[in-house]
Parts: structure tokens; C-alpha cells; sequence
């Protein structure tokens, strides 16, 4: 794709351009991490959040967790869990799933007041998801629609990762095998129970931590290494 | 804000000591914990190094081992590791992963909070597990009204063994006595909507429908106790007694918090009285055939049940089951007078091993041998021995003491000897000792008189102690063998970690636990020329007199109550379970509090062990 000519930085650039003021463009205006970082250098935020449904354009998220992973451990003190309130009714297909319904999700924050937090957060930080084109997704989007432009961040997927290693392997992945629980089983990590935001941001933030743990060489591998592009 | 780390406060929750501490320090802990992840064979830290986190193991495994290398310890789920390096403010071992490990780490300076904070969270993690074992003895014995197990100490929850027998007001007469009839029970509890209502008994089935000549077809509520006297399952059994006596009833429905837990009669009240070591020795003494003295003594394992579920130590219930082998022999040694006549020369009848030194608990195998006087004349008295001795073992083994595998039995001519004869075996054994040999003799050297003329065993014991006392080499040897049994280093998930890093799937409480403790004991008791058996008094007496250091003395004391306790606890859940009891036990079974204790038990037994090895140069031998 035309994108992958362009460094990080002047992607970041060229989005910040298309920003008006206010907090998202506040947030554009620091600079990323660089790609040449060592990882135990790289502050991260691992982040999950649940919506009303998986289609990015119409459904509307309803809850996000985060937890930062610093020295390539897991800062349990810094994270966080709130639930965000949806235009519409929540469908009882989803809420039988993420287990948050009408009556909870009416006390949830604003969008605009969910996303200040979680650009506070992401600031000088890389975004840690698995399968992170549903996080992606939908922060663009609520961005689009507060701000009136989309976001960008350096970006790490799990899935990703492990996708990428199988491929070099030869190994044809499967898609119930890339699982975020059955990708925990394959590193002996132990059983969460699925489909909170918090538990599934940290259930993620151990997986990479096992994913590097595991590809030797800890002390050189850098941020270039392990990036994915939104 | 309400973090939600519910899951990792759960975890937190289930695991010792942090299920000691109150909910609002728990709902705050998973929130100052950082999580990393260590490949397996990675090094965590090794000595000398500054600690920054007690780490607590969510999954994976690691090993602990000292600057040489060697294995302390394996940790897996749930268990914790740093902390007394934390304490100390340096790290002294190697901990290293043995599987991909996911640990939670807290900060040193929370878990120091915690540490002031909360008493029992800064004992756990106290260095001195000696210190750490002796409270918890003595706070296992504090609370006990020793030898008196009557119904003065027995709550009414530990007469409830089989379960009640319901049914509703309103099936017939006939139904609820064919019911009894099928349970085999005195009286049914008529209960509405789970509540009680009333009570029959076998004598208002007689005296309010047969006398009465009621219609069998009438509900059962027409004859029932309206709204019964009942007791609460935490009250003493004598007020059962009382209460049932006051009113002239012979049943009590058993309450807790306004539920029926079951029914107690008159008779569960009496029959577990005869349960105590009192009682049987008196019923002993009664019987006057080997086939009723085996009927007797099949009771021996519920007076050992009864014993352990009064709390009595384990200590004073070794004491009495070691009363009741006693007293059958006695018995039978007397119905062998009656049956072969007046013996011959005067005689003591010996027994070694556990028995000696009053520390059985379920029946084991017969050791036992005759001390004769020097007036003995194999020619002219050994038949009348000889049918002696086989009467006795014959009898014994009849009632549960099996015949000794290895034949130390008085029907065996070598342990059945003249006092000069005795002698001549122990100049052996401690002037030209062979390490073999010695190994097999270890259990003369605990032996006491049963029977007869106890003056015999005293001249005996005092040659014995004259020789050993002296005999550094006889000693050495001794040293040597006592170290062949090592307690384990611990527990690792439901396995026992023995010394070379192997897991077993039981702990052997005997040979691993006791049998250490017991040898120990012996060599101190032989050396300083003590000639108390039990190992309780063997400690209490050594201690200070130069083989043992009286604190030494007092742990390895301590060790051995709670390792006789674990043992004697799982020995009555075995017989309540139906079976025959055995020394294997599943580290399963284990409480967290019995698990902890054992550790620090095994440490106690590990030191004393070197300390005698270094002292004797027992590898030497």
C-alpha cells in the first residue's frame, strides 16, 4: 500500500495536518515511539473494549479496559476499566455475550468523555490489542465522530505476531488455534474469563509478554520488529 | 473507581497467607501487583542481589537452590518466593523458572506494609520456623482437656455419623414404622416444609398405636411428639445426658441454626463411652479366650478415633493405645500361666519398637522377646517357654498384631535368651558393631517390660547403657544409619519433593516423618546414658547434656507432635472411611496450616540430622 512509503513520524505528521485543534490533534502533536526503540524501553497500552455488535461503522462501543505494560511488565496500578454510554439500545445478541446491559450501560461515560481518557493514556504510548482491527475500528471511527478526523498510533497486534511466526514456520494458522484464550493455552498462561475489556487487556498484555519472552533475544529486539499498521 | 481485577483477587483470596487478610486490603491488592512472564530456565535472581518484589507464582513453576546449587525447594501455583530476601533487604538464593512461569510481583515496600500491617501475614514469612512450629503446637494443645475424652468434651456434632431418618406428617403410621424398620433406626423426625414438626420413637409406636389399638392407616402426625425437645449440635453430650434424664426421653433431635442436622438417642450417648481406653482395658481383662480378647480389641482403631476427635496429643494417645497392646498381652501371658502352669524361673516378657516406647496408634506388628533369669536351663524349662512364647504371638496376632516379618518375636530361640544371653546380644551390636547388623538391632535398643519380672530388663538396660554411653564407634554407626531416612525438602503442587529432586505421589509419614525423629532421639538417650524409651522423654531428658542443645532438643519435641498429629489424623479418617489405616498420605490432604508446619518440621529434623552426621563423621561409617 501507498502508506507503508512513509516512516510512522510522517504518517503522524500528515494526520496532525488534517486535525483541527483540540484534543485529538493535542495528542498527534507528540511524537510516537520510535520503531528503533528497544521494547523494554516502550511504555504500552494494552486495550480491549466491547460493542454493541463488530461492524465498526454502525455498532457503538460500550465498554474499554486498559492496563499498561512498562519494562516489559504489566502495571496493574495503571489500569483501567469504564463503561461508555450508547445511542442506541444494547442488543440482547451482544449483551448475553459482554454481559453489560441497558441499566449499567446508562450510567456509562460520554464517547467524547471515553476518549479523552483513553488519549490521555495512549500519549507517548504504543496500542497493544489482539486482533486489532476491531480496537482500530472503532477508536477511528468515535474519533470521526467527536473530532471530526480519525486517529493513528503505533500499533502491536498479537495476533499479528504470532500470525506472522507461523507463516515463517510454514505453519498454515487456523483460526480458532489464533484465539486470544487458545494462543494463552499454547504459552501456559493460565484461564480468564472472556469478554470483560480489563480482563481481556491484560489477558493480551501477558500474551505479548510471552510472545517476546519467547522469540530470544529479548535485549535486541526492537519496536520495528514486532509493529503492525493500523 | 472501580477497577475491576476481580479474577486476580480471587486467585489472591484462595492462597495462603493472603486468604488471611481482610476483603478491603484484598479488593485493594491486585492493583499494586505488576505481572511478568519468564521463560522457563530463565535465572529470576540469584544471591546477593537487591529484592525488589515478593513474587507470587499464577502459573508455571520455579526452583529454589543455594549459591552451590543445591535443591531447597520447588514452587508452583499459588506459592510465593523472595519475600525473606525482602525482608532481610538481599537476595540469598538462586530462583530459576522451570516452566514458562506467569508471576504477580509486589512491590517491596507494599508487601513490607502488609508485613506491619498484619501479624499473621509477617509470621508466615518469619524466618524462625522453629519458633513458628512450637506456637503452633502449643496452640493445638491449649485447648485440650487431656485424657478426659468423656462426654464432658465431645460436642453433640461428633456423635452425628449416620444420617437421620424423615418423613412427612402426613404418610401413615405403617409407612413411617416400615421406614424405621428399612434404617434400622429407633426413631423418625416428622418434619413440614423442612421444619420440624414432631418425633416417634419406637415406644410411641407401642405405646400410643399398638396399646392403643389405633388404625395403622392414620397419619403419622396422630401419634407424634408435638414440637419435641431438642439440642443444638454445638452443646456438650452430658447436657444431652442431662436434658434426656430431666425428662425421662431417650431421643433428641439435633439443631443447627434452625435445622435439623440429625437425631441422637440414649444409647449413641452410652456406646461411645465405651469407646474410651478405660473402659476396654477393664473388658480386657474380662475376657477369657484368644477368640475374645480378638473380638475385643477390634475396637482398639474407635478408641484411637475417639481419642484424635477429643484433641487429646498425640503424645498422651501413643500413651494409651501403647495401654491397650500392654494390657492384651498381660492378659494373655496370664491365660498361659493358667494353661501351662506357674513359669518355671522367673521371666519378663519384652516388647520393642513402638510399642516399647509407647508410641503405637493403630495396631502394628508384634516385636517382642523373653528376658529370663541366668536360672534358666534351656534343657528343663525351654519347652514351657517355648509354648509360652507361641501362645502369646498366636494370641497377638489374633488380635490385629500381625507376626513380625522379621521374626523379632519371643518364639524366635536368638530373642528368647537369659539375661547373660541378652547381654552377650547387645556386647555384640555395640563392641563389634556392623552396620548391617545394626540397622536390624536399632529397635532392641527401645524395650521394655510387659510382663513379669521388670528387675530383669533394669539390670539388662543398665549393662546396655554403660557399653553404648561409652562406645563413640558403636555410636558413630548408629549416627550413620539414623540418616538414611531424610525427611523431604516439601511439598510441590500435590507432590512430595524429595532430595534429589524427585516428586512422590505420597508422604511417608513413618520413615520420612517419624522414624527420623524417633533415631535422633535414640542415639541422644544412648549417649548421654538416659534410659527413658518414649521419644517425648528421650528429648525432654537430653537436652543440655552435651549431645543436644536443650532449644534442639525442644524443636525436634515440637517436630514430633505435629509430624505424630498429621499422622494420627489421617489414621482416623482412614478407619472412619472403613479402611486400615496406613502412614501414606496424600499431600491433598493437607491443610494449609498442616502443610506450612510440616515445612518447617522437616527443617528442624534436616538440621538435627546434620548436626549428628558432622559430630559423629557418620559418612565415615
Amino acid at each position: 500500500m501507498f502508506e507503508h512509503f512513509f516512516t510512522i513520524e510522517q504518517l503522524r505528521k500528515r494526520c496532525l495536518n488534517k486535525t483541527r485543534s483540540g484534543p485529538l490533534a493535542d495528542y498527534l502533536s507528540e511524537p510516537f515511539a520510535s520503531p528503533d526503540n528497544k521494547l523494554n524501553q516502550i511504555e504500552f497500552l494494552a486495550l480491549d473494549l466491547e460493542a454493541t455488535g463488530l461492524d465498526f461503522q454502525r455498532d457503538e462501543i460500550l465498554s474499554v479496559g486498559f492496563t499498561v505494560v512498562r519494562n516489559m511488565s504489566v502495571i496493574l496500578a495503571e489500569s483501567d476499566y469504564f463503561l461508555v454510554r450508547p445511542k442506541q439500545a444494547i442488543p440482547e445478541n451482544t449483551a448475553i455475550i459482554h454481559h453489560i446491559f441497558d441499566d449499567a450501560s446508562s450510567k456509562g461515560l460520554e464517547l467524547e468523555h471515553a476518549l479523552l481518557k483513553i488519549l490521555k493514556a495512549l500519549q507517548g504510548r504504543v496500542l497493544l490489542a489482539h486482533h486489532a482491527n476491531i480496537e482500530c475500528g472503532f477508536l477511528n471511527r468515535a474519533c470521526q465522530q467527536v473530532f471530526g478526523s480519525g486517529i493513528m498510533f503505533p500499533l502491536v497486534d498479537t495476533f499479528t505476531i504470532e500470525f506472522k511466526s507461523l507463516k515463517r514456520r510454514g505453519v498454515t494458522p487456523y483460526n480458532q488455534g489464533m484465539r486470544l484464550a487458545s494462543l494463552r493455552e499454547d504459552y501456559n498462561l493460565p484461564r480468564y474469563p472472556a469478554h470483560n475489556a480489563l480482563s481481556d487487556a491484560i489477558a493480551t498484555a501477558e500474551l505479548f509478554l510471552a510472545q517476546i519472552a519467547h522469540r530470544s533475544g529479548l535485549d535486541e529486539m526492537k519496536l520495528k520488529d514486532v509493529m503492525s499498521r493500523c | 473507581m472501580d477497577i475491576e481485577l476481580i479474577e486476580i483477587r480471587e486467585f489472591l483470596a484462595a492462597h495462603h497467607p493472603f486468604n488471611q487478610l481482610p476483603d478491603a486490603e484484598l479488593d485493594k491488592l491486585p492493583s499494586a501487583l505488576e505481572l511478568s512472564y519468564i521463560r522457563r530456565d530463565t535465572l529470576i535472581f540469584s544471591p546477593d542481589m537487591d529484592p525488589h518484589y515478593l513474587y507470587i507464582i499464577r502459573s508455571g513453576a520455579v526452583e529454589v537452590s543455594d549459591k552451590h546449587g543445591l535443591l531447597l525447594s520447588r514452587r508452583g501455583e499459588g506459592d510465593t518466593f523472595g519475600a525473606r530476601s525482602v525482608l532481610r533487604g538481599r537476595t540469598r538464593f538462586n530462583v530459576r523458572a522451570i516452566e514458562d512461569t506467569l508471576v504477580y510481583k509486589l512491590p517491596r515496600f507494599k508487601f513490607k506494609q502488609l508485613c506491619d500491617h498484619y501479624e499473621y501475614f509477617a509470621y508466615f514469612y518469619h524466618a524462625d520456623g522453629a519458633a513458628r512450629l512450637q506456637d503452633a503446637v502449643q496452640q493445638q494443645t491449649t485447648s485440650r482437656g487431656d485424657h478426659d475424652v468423656g462426654l464432658m468434651t465431645l460436642q453433640i456434632k461428633d456423635f452425628l455419623s449416620r444420617k437421620c431418618v424423615m418423613s412427612s406428617p402426613d404418610i401413615s403410621i405403617s409407612a413411617a414404622a416400615k421406614k424405621m424398620t428399612e434404617e434400622m433406626a429407633s426413631a423418625i423426625l416428622i418434619c413440614d416444609h423442612e421444619k420440624l414438626a414432631g418425633i416417634v420413637t419406637d415406644r410411641d409406636m407401642r405405646s400410643r398405636c399398638l396399646a392403643t389399638e389405633m388404625d395403622s392407616k392414620a397419619p403419622v402426625s396422630s401419634i407424634m411428639t408435638v414440637n419435641p425437645y431438642t439440642i443444638n449440635q454445638e452443646d456438650y453430650a452430658y447436657a444431652a445426658l442431662l436434658l434426656m434424664s430431666r425428662r425421662n426421653i431417650h431421643h433428641l433431635p439435633v439443631m443447627h441454626q434452625g435445622k435439623v442436622m440429625g437425631v441422637i438417642s440414649a444409647s449413641d450417648l452410652i456406646q461411645r463411652q465405651s469407646a474410651s481406653p478405660i473402659f476396654l482395658v477393664g473388658d480386657i481383662y474380662k475376657q477369657t479366650t484368644i477368640a475374645q480378647l480378638a473380638e475385643t480389641s477390634t475396637r482398639i482403631p474407635q478408641v484411637l478415633v475417639t481419642l484424635i476427635d477429643a484433641d487429646a496429643t498425640a503424645h498422651s494417645i501413643g500413651h494409651m493405645i501403647s495401654i491397650l497392646g500392654e494390657t492384651i498381652t498381660t492378659r494373655l501371658l496370664q491365660l498361659a500361666e493358667e494353661k501351662f502352669g506357674p513359669a518355671p524361673v522367673e521371666y519378663c516378657w519384652l516388647s520393642f519398637g513402638s510399642l516399647a516406647r509407647l508410641e503405637q496408634t493403630a495396631q502394628s506388628d508384634q516385636d517382642n522377646g523373653l528376658l529370663l533369669s541366668n536360672n534358666y536351663d534351656p534343657q528343663q524349662h525351654g519347652e514351657y517357654f517355648e509354648k509360652l512364647a507361641q501362645f502369646v504371638s498366636d494370641g497377638m496376632n489374633a488380635c490385629g498384631y500381625d507376626y513380625c516379618p522379621g521374626n523379632v518375636m519371643a518364639t524366635n530361640t536368638s530373642w528368647r535368651q537369659s539375661l547373660s544371653g541378652w547381654k552377650h546380644h547387645f556386647d555384640n551390636w555395640i563392641n563389634k558393631p556392623e552396620p548391617k547388623a545394626l540397622m536390624h538391632a536399632s529397635i532392641f535398643f527401645d524395650m521394655r517390660c510387659l510382663y513379669g519380672k521388670s528387675e530383669l530388663l533394669h539390670e539388662l538396660q543398665q549393662y546396655v547403657l554403660a557399653l553404648s554411653k561409652a562406645n563413640r564407634i558403636f555410636l558413630a554407626y548408629l549416627a550413620g544409619n539414623a540418616l538414611h531416612h531424610t525427611p523431604p525438602l516439601g511439598f510441590f503442587r500435590r507432590f512430595v519433593l524429595v532430595n534429589d529432586g524427585e516428586h512422590n505421589n505420597t508422604l511417608d509419614l513413618k520413615h520420612s516423618g517419624l522414624v527420623p525423629i524417633i533415631d535422633l532421639a535414640r542415639i541422644y538417650a544412648l549417649a548421654s546414658g538416659i534410659n527413658a524409651v518414649n521419644t517425648q522423654s528421650r528429648l525432654e531428658l537430653v537436652g543440655g547434656l552435651g549431645e543436644v542443645s536443650t532449644q534442639g532438643a525442644a524443636d525436634l519435641k515440637h517436630a514430633l507432635e505435629l509430624v505424630s498429629m498429621i499422622r494420627l489424623r489421617h489414621q482416623a479418617r482412614m478407619i472412619k472411611a472403613g479402611g486400615k489405616p496406613d502412614n501414606f498420605l496424600l499431600p491433598d490432604e493437607l491443610s494449609n496450616f498442616e502443610r506450612n508446619h510440616l515445612k518447617d518440621a522437616f527443617e528442624i529434623v534436616r538440621t538435627m540430622q546434620a548436626a549428628i552426621g558432622q559430630r559423629y563423621q557418620a559418612g565415615r561409617f
